[in-house]
C-alpha cells in the first residue's frame, strides 16, 4: 500500500535522526558545543511555540492572553497542567467575551 | 575551559544513582503526566486531521506508533491532504526531525556504560517533550536514560491512545480547529520553554529565536525557516556565552 510505504519511510527517517546523535563520540564535543547544546531546547521550543501564538485559530488577543495566562501560572506555580489549563481557558474566555 | 553551562548540565551529585531502573522509569512516566493535558487533545486533533486528509484508520495509528513525532506527523498529514508528493513530505519530515540529532548528542554526553534502556530502544522515545523533561531532571540532579525513557513511554502511550480515540470518535467530535483546541500545541511548547529561561542570555536567545522564526517563515518554507532559526539562535547563544562580561551575569 502506497501510503504505508510513505509512513514507513517517514518513520525510518525520524528514527535515523534520533539514533544518529548517539553514534557520535561525545569526547569530540568541545565546551563551546556543550554551551550550544544548552541553547538547543531554548531556541527550538521558542521557534515551535511562537508561530502558533502569532497566528492560528481564534483571535490574536485571545492567543496572546492565553499565552500570557499560561506563562504566569507556570511561573507562579511551576505546574505544567495548571498552566496549560489556564492558557486554554483564558483563550476561550477572551473569544467568548469579546 | 569549563563554562557555567557545563557545570549546570552536570548538576548536583545524584541521589538518583541509588534508585532502581524501575523507579526512574516511573519518575519519568509520572513527571510527564502533566503534559498529557496537551498531548491528548493534540493526538485527537492529529487523528481527525489525518483522517480528513485521507489516511486510513490503520495508517493514522501507524503514524503515531512508528513516527511518534507530533510536529512531523502534523506536517505530514497537512502536506498529504494538500496533495504534496512523497519527496516534499519526506524532505519536510527530515528537516523537522533534524533537531533530534542534537537531542541525541546532548543525551549521549550523559550516558554511562550499562545505562538502560539500550540506545536503539531509547532513540525511538527521544521526542521534544520527553527530552525537555529529562533535561530538567538532569539539572535537578535526578536525570538518567531511564527517566527519559519513562517520559517518552508515557507520552507515547498517551499520544497513541489519543490517536485511537480520534480515529474512533473523530466523526462525532466538533472539528477541533473550529473550537481552537489546536492552540494547545504551541502552549505546550511554551510550557516546556519557560523553565529554561533562568538567565538573561536564555531570554535573549528565546526572544531572538521567536523574532527570527516569525520573519523567516514569511520568506521561506516554514520547515527551513525553523531549522535556520534554531541554528542562528544557538550560534547567538554560544557567542553570548563566550563574552566574559555577559558570562558572569547571565549564563545559562
Amino acid at each position: 500500500m502506497e501510503n504505508m510505504a510513505l509512513i514507513l519511510a517517514a518513520a525510518v527517517i525520524t528514527y535515523l535522526t534520533r539514533i544518529a546523535g548517539f553514534a557520535l563520540n561525545p569526547s569530540l564535543l568541545s565546551p563551546r558545543l556543550h554551551a550550544a547544546l544548552a541553547y538547543i531546547p531554548i531556541a527550538a521550543f521558542s521557534a515551535l511555540a511562537v508561530p502558533g501564538i502569532a497566528t492560528g485559530s481564534g483571535t490574536l488577543d485571545a492567543r496572546l492572553a492565553g499565552a500570557l495566562a499560561a506563562a504566569l501560572v507556570i511561573y507562579r506555580f511551576s505546574a505544567l497542567w495548571a498552566g496549560l489549563t489556564a492558557g486554554m481557558l483564558v483563550f476561550w474566555l477572551v473569544q467568548w467575551v469579546a | 575551559m569549563r563554562t557555567d553551562t557545563l557545570e549546570r548540565i552536570e548538576g548536583e551529585p545524584a541521589a538518583a544513582a541509588s534508585e532502581t531502573f524501575r523507579q526512574q522509569v516511573r519518575l519519568g512516566f509520572l513527571t510527564a503526566l502533566p503534559l498529557w493535558v496537551g498531548a491528548l487533545p493534540f493526538g485527537v486533533t492529529f487523528a481527525v486531521l489525518a483522517r480528513t486528509a485521507g489516511f486510513s484508520a490503520l495508517e493514522t495509528q501507524a503514524l503515531s506508533v512508528l513516527v511518534l513525532a507530533g510536529s512531523a506527523q502534523l506536517a505530514i498529514v497537512t502536506l498529504f491532504g494538500g496533495g504534496a508528493g512523497a519527496i516534499a513530505i519526506l524532505a519536510t519530515t527530515l528537516m523537522l526531525n533534524l533537531r533530534h540529532i542534537l537531542y541525541a548528542i546532548s543525551t549521549q554526553a550523559r550516558i554511562q556504560p550499562g545505562d538502560r534502556p539500550s540506545r536503539p530502544i531509547l532513540a525511538h522515545f527521544l521526542m521534544d517533550e520527553a527530552y525537555g523533561l529529562a533535561t530538567r531532571e538532569y539539572l535537578k540532579g535526578r536525570g538518567s536514560t531511564a527517566v527519559l525513557f519513562g517520559a517518552g513511554l508515557s507520552l507515547a502511550i498517551c499520544f497513541n491512545v489519543a490517536t485511537f480515540i480520534g480515529i474512533a470518535f473523530g466523526s462525532m467530535l466538533p472539528y477541533p480547529e473550529r473550537i481552537g483546541l489546536d492552540f494547545i500545541f504551541p502552549l505546550s511548547f511554551l510550557a516546556l520553554l519557560l523553565p529554561f529561561l533562568r538567565s538573561r542570555n536564555a531570554v535573549l536567545v528565546a526572544a531572538f529565536s521567536a523574532v527570527t522564526v516569525l520573519i523567516t517563515r514569511e520568506l521561506m518554507n516554514p520547515s527551513v525557516a525553523f531549522m535556520l532559526t534554531v541554528i542562528v539562535a544557538v550560534t547567538l547563544g554560544t557567542l553570548l556565552e563566550q563574552r566574559p562580561g555577559l558570562k558572569k551575569e547571565g549564563s545559562v
